[in-house]
């Protein structure tokens, strides 16, 4: 806590600050939309802060970065083990101390919101609701205290690079998967190392992009990711933090049907599934299955589910299931290096009209025969393997679905 | 308030020039996003399916790759990186959201690049390359990927930092390069591709075996590399046509020294190799290639590592000295891999090396040692007892035995004559003789010169390869049962202790004797009863062909680990000194498991273990049998139990290791002596010869 002698003392001098910096001032109105590079790093360092907090051991740095976003000293970061403290320390650019309180957090993108006891109300911030959006290759700026450079007065470090790429975020720390899969922005600058997150990603005038995150590792890849969380992403989540509201985990942001359609349901059995990546072969074809009116055979590789990519039977299991047990799915396989596509209908329609989109070069002469050879063998080898289930469950979904009153030919 | 107003007025030219920058900084952003909007049409996203999902304990990348394509009829290059697992199948999505099937057409595995082919019956929107000459350091440079997002390519920008990286492959760049872009283009402001991005690891040449993932640890690191897409675009029909591209092998040695500063001068060259066909000899000073003057060997990577294996090359030679010189023009092609180097045999065992001076056998101390020779293998025949006695022998290499039915024999050399010379070259110690017979093959013929009896003879020979028998005790001498009988007794078993390691290890001593013991180290189950029993049935062969027997113990009773290895090397090493081991006569030796582990060990440390016995033991699988390489000999024994279920994988395995062109030897021994956990008295004098020979050539 600063004394009231000192704060008045450092207020002195950080009016001094400004003082000796003219880019501070207004009264440059033909230039105004034009400041250069120089001035917009200067502008967003006295808008981000420097946080103290729990840590300092075993490899666990006790600082990371914040952002004002408020004239009254509201100060966003990211939720970590650092703010597990009563003594939260922020100072800012000025080189001012505070004891900060936490507002509020939010789990899902791991943020929280600080206030600062500041009697002035006119710090300066980033204005969250006038926060423009970037293009991939726009040249940006992350500002942030990536591994306390700075302290004190000093201001936080500058890293110039461009967006490189809008994505969603999939990565993990260690063995645990992030919590956010929203989008972020990755830049091609080294923005997220110890200390870093919670800084600010802004153009190259200045303005708010996004937040720095933490540090984490791609999935896909195991490389270590450079991102930050878009302001549009948490721009009402913050209003709720700042009303003191510790956000609900509200991320369902995977698109699970309520009634999902299964493999079982369009007649298709994959290969037994015992490595991470085994490759979805489709083991055999159910008799009478949407499956096997398509032409779909054993030993194609099913690539692509409604053009999602399917590199395992995982990922296939995870795809279909996305979809309503009442959906067409537009599925893809690989057979002799051809790509063929198929539309799979659940609904076991006795149609005298099998043109339902197929596409498959020669379905019409073999699919018949290959499908019921598949039938005579299975069920007799192995009775209890996949396809008596999958009968099961279709039927189980015929009599679920039954229920709410669409007209269907049962039996 | 006037301190303001001076600082306005001060500032008022500034602020035009930061209003001059901030539209340059527009434009430049503009630039930049015009030139991705040209090449991004040509950026594929890959996917691939099935697969290893680690290659050397590194977990592979298994989300979408990206791929440049090169020609409208669906071409596309990628990075090797991207293929590490070795898909089963490959999807490619097109620009226009189009998914096709994809082929590997093959690979380069000298700029570590694959080439794949679309279906496609549309015209696809091909990469246009930048000029090589229009490439510069420190020009923009920006590497698209579209591994993230397939409907938008990623972007990092940065500028050209280098060209004729990675002696003239790769340019070099310090944008962003990792995973998320390998295989993407690295493109120049006006959205011409100058290259694709690979990972490459810095300055390797010795490395022999080319990883894909090598260098992939530098990614982001702002050093980066690119491949030039006109150097791709050069050879695309003849990697069409030849599937896979290779590094091109000249297969010479250079002599040692700086290679930024050395001359480039031919140390040895590979019999065989594309340098030995053009007549290349040891001593060669290369002066030129393709008509570039070489300075060093550095200049000499640059000329050739650009190349691939089938490319031809113009090499000057420079051969003598002084006024001798001449220059000699050669035309080398270059080879994919170089022929397993085959030992070749004249058919000399030699003498023994002396106690305690291994390295130097001292011909005159040889001879006054004789006399006083008491063991059993090192009989002196009357004949060469005589010439010792003279004591004007003392050049030339002291032969103890000639191999049967071996050119020294066809050639009439006999035992206790001295080898004076082959070729031109004179001889005075094993090492000499196989540093001048490594240079040629089995077939070649040369000249021996020998003294018997104060007289020189000179012998043409026709070099063979090196035998796979086992030596007769006849052919070494008739061996003196009833001496070695003498010596025998109560085996004394000791233990050795290495400090701050918690295993422990046996052994049994020969006598002191005047020439330098073998080592037999023997990989058993490392229980005490057993080393007592080993002791027991081990000691006459010790002491006849005087090896010392050294039985360690793993540190886990449950067996050998593979934390184990670093003791049995430390142990090598400690053993090596410790009794001043004949350095040809080191040998690991191990039954099942133990032989499994024998076989791990001595192909890891070929420097200093000279053969492996290994019973009832196939080749661990996680090992390759790797080059075989004419200064680390390492024989090969396996030895079989008859009617054993192993025996057609242990005879795959032997057959892998002479192909390579290891010197192999094989025992079928007879199975009947169950529950002896060690061999039978024939087979272990069988290998006690099999070490005692390990020096012939």
């Amino acid at each position: 806590m600063c004394a009231p002698r000192d704060r008045f003392l450092s207020l002195f001098l950080s009016a001094l600050a400004v003082a000796s910096f003219p880019t501070a001032l207004t009264v440059m109105p033909p230039i105004a939309a034009a400041r250069s590079l120089h001035d917009s790093i200067r502008d967003a360092q006295r808008k981000v802060v420097k946080i103290y907090g729990a840590g300092g051991v075993s490899g666990l740095e006790a600082y990371q970065t914040g952002i004002l976003i408020s004239a009254e000293g509201h100060v966003l970061t990211v939720q970590s083990y650092v703010l597990d403290t009563d003594e939260l320390g922020v100072v800012l650019d000025d080189g001012r101390k505070f004891t900060a309180d936490i507002l509020g957090v939010d789990p899902v993108r791991e943020l929280a919101v600080l206030k600062l006891p500041v009697e002035d109300d006119a710090l300066p911030h980033f204005n969250l609701a006038a926060s423009p959006a970037a293009k991939v290759g726009d040249r940006v700026l992350a500002v942030s205290n990536l591994f306390n450079i700075a302290g004190g007065d000093e201001p936080v470090s500058a890293l110039q690079g461009v967006v490189s790429a809008i994505s969603p975020l999939d990565a993990r720390r260690g063995s645990h998967q992030a919590n956010y899969h929203g989008n972020v922005y990755i830049v091609d600058a080294a923005a997220n190392n110890p200390g870093a997150a919670g800084g600010a990603l802004v153009n190259w005038r200045g303005e708010l992009l996004g937040l720095l995150g933490k540090e984490l590792r791609s999935s896909a890849t195991g490389a270590w990711l450079h991102y930050a969380i878009p302001v549009d992403q948490f721009v009402a989540s913050v209003e709720s933090m700042e009303n003191g509201q510790t956000v609900a985990d509200s991320a369902a942001d995977s698109p699970k049907a309520t009634d999902p359609l299964s493999l079982g349901d369009v007649g298709i059995v994959l290969v037994p599934d015992i490595l991470p990546r085994t490759p979805p072969y489709i083991d055999s074809v159910v008799d009478d299955s949407a499956a096997a009116r398509a032409g779909l055979r054993p030993d194609d590789l099913l690539v692509l589910v409604e053009g999602e990519p399917t590199a395992s039977c995982a990922a296939v299991v995870d795809q279909v299931g996305r979809r309503e047990s009442f959906d067409d799915v537009r599925i893809s396989v690989l057979r002799a290096g051809q790509l063929i596509e198929f539309t799979l209908n659940a609904e076991p329609i006795e149609s005298p009209d099998p043109a339902n989109e197929q596409q498959g070069p020669d379905d019409e002469n073999v699919a018949p025969d290959e499908s019921d050879a598949v039938n005579r063998d299975e069920p007799a080898d192995e009775p209890d393997a996949e396809p008596s289930n999958a009968e099961d469950v279709s039927v189980d979904n015929r009599d679920g679905s039954s229920t709410d009153g669409n007209d269907r030919p049962v039996e | 308030m006037r301190f303001l107003l001076l600082i306005v007025i001060c500032l008022a030219p500034f602020g035009s020039l930061a209003a001059a920058q901030a539209e340059l900084d527009d434009l430049e952003q503009g630039a930049i996003a015009a030139a991705v909007d040209v090449a991004e049409k040509s950026v594929v996203q890959i996917r691939t399916i099935g697969g290893i999902d680690q290659l050397e304990g590194q977990t592979l990348a298994q989300g979408p790759t990206t791929g440049l394509i090169i020609s409208a009829e669906g071409l596309i290059v990628s990075s090797a990186f991207n293929f590490a697992q070795q898909p089963t199948s490959i999807l490619v999505r097109l620009p226009d959201g189009k998914q096709r099937a994809a082929r590997i057409v093959g690979r380069d595995d000298n700029r570590m690049l694959v080439l794949l082919q679309v279906e496609t019956f549309d015209e696809l929107p091909a990469a246009e390359p930048a000029d090589l000459a229009s490439i510069r350091p420190g020009n923009w440079a920006i590497a698209l990927g579209r591994s993230f997002n397939p409907e938008e390519v990623s972007v990092s920008v940065g500028v050209v930092s280098a060209l004729r990286r990675m002696h003239g492959r790769a340019i070099q760049t310090d944008v962003n390069v990792s995973a998320t872009n390998y295989g993407g283009p690295l493109i120049d402001l006006q959205g011409r591709v100058m290259g694709i991005l690979v990972p490459m690891a810095p300055q390797s040449p010795g490395a022999a075996e080319a990883n894909v993932t090598a260098g992939s640890e530098f990614y982001d690191s702002g050093i980066g590399f690119a491949i030039p897409l006109v150097d791709v675009l050069a050879v695309v029909d003849r990697w069409v046509d030849e599937q896979d591209l290779h590094r091109g092998l000249l297969g010479i040695g250079l002599k040692p020294g700086n290679p930024h500063s050395t001359a480039p001068i031919v140390a040895n060259v590979w019999p065989r190799a594309p340098a030995a066909i053009a007549g290349w000899r040891a001593g060669d000073r290369i002066v030129a290639v393709n008509g570039v003057e070489i300075a060093t060997q550095t200049d000499l990577r640059f000329q050739t590592m650009p190349h691939y294996a089938g490319d031809k090359l113009q090499v000057t030679l420079r051969r003598g000295a002084g006024a001798k010189a001449k220059r000699i023009e050669t035309e080398v092609t270059l080879a994919k891999e170089l022929p397993p180097f085959l030992h070749p045999f004249l058919g000399v065992l030699p003498e023994r090396p002396e106690n305690g001076n291994e390295a130097d056998v001292s011909p005159a101390d040889a001879a006054n040692d004789k006399p006083a020779d008491d063991t059993a293998e090192n009989e002196v025949t009357d004949e060469s007892a005589g010439k010792q006695a003279d004591g004007e022998e003392i050049e030339g290499l002291a032969i103890r035995a000639i191999w049967p039915g071996s050119p020294a024999d066809d050639a009439g050399l006999r035992r206790g004559d001295r080898l004076l010379r082959i070729g031109d070259k004179e001889i005075d110690s094993v090492e000499q003789a196989l540093a001048e017979l490594n240079g040629k093959s089995p077939g070649d013929s040369l000249q021996l010169a020998a003294r018997r009896a104060g007289e020189e003879l000179k012998l043409q020979v026709a070099l063979a390869e090196l035998p796979k028998n086992v030596l007769e005790a006849a052919d070494l001498g008739a061996g003196d049962d009833a001496k070695v009988d003498g010596e025998l007794g109560d085996p004394t078993l000791q233990t050795l202790k290495l400090p701050e390691m918690s295993q422990t290890a046996r052994y049994l001593q020969p006598p002191s004797g005047p020439s330098a013991p073998g080592l037999l180290v023997w990989l058993g189950e490392g229980k005490s009863e057993t080393a007592e029993a080993m002791a027991a049935q081990w000691q006459r062969t010790c002491v006849r062909d005087r090896l010392v027997l050294l039985m360690p113990e793993p540190a886990d009773a449950g067996g050998w680990t593979n934390d184990d290895m670093e003791y049995l090397a430390r142990l090598l090493q400690t053993a090596g000194s410790r009794w001043q081991i004949d350095p040809r006569r080191i040998v690991v030796a191990g039954q099942g498991k133990g032989g499994q582990l024998a076989y791990a060990l001595a192909l890891r440390g070929r420097k200093l273990i000279r053969g492996v016995a290994a019973v009832d033991s196939p080749l661990p699988r996680t090992l390759e049998v790797p080059e075989n390489n004419p200064n680390e000999r390492l024989a090969i024994l396996a030895i079989e139990t008859q009617n054993s279920p192993l025996a057609p994988l242990i005879r795959k395995d032997l057959q892998k290791f002479a192909d390579a062109g290891y010197p192999v030897t094989q025992i079928v021994r007879r199975g009947e002596e169950k529950g002896d956990a060690t061999l039978d008295g024939a087979t272990r004098a069988k290998l006690g010869r099999w070490i005692d020979g390990l020096d012939r050539f």
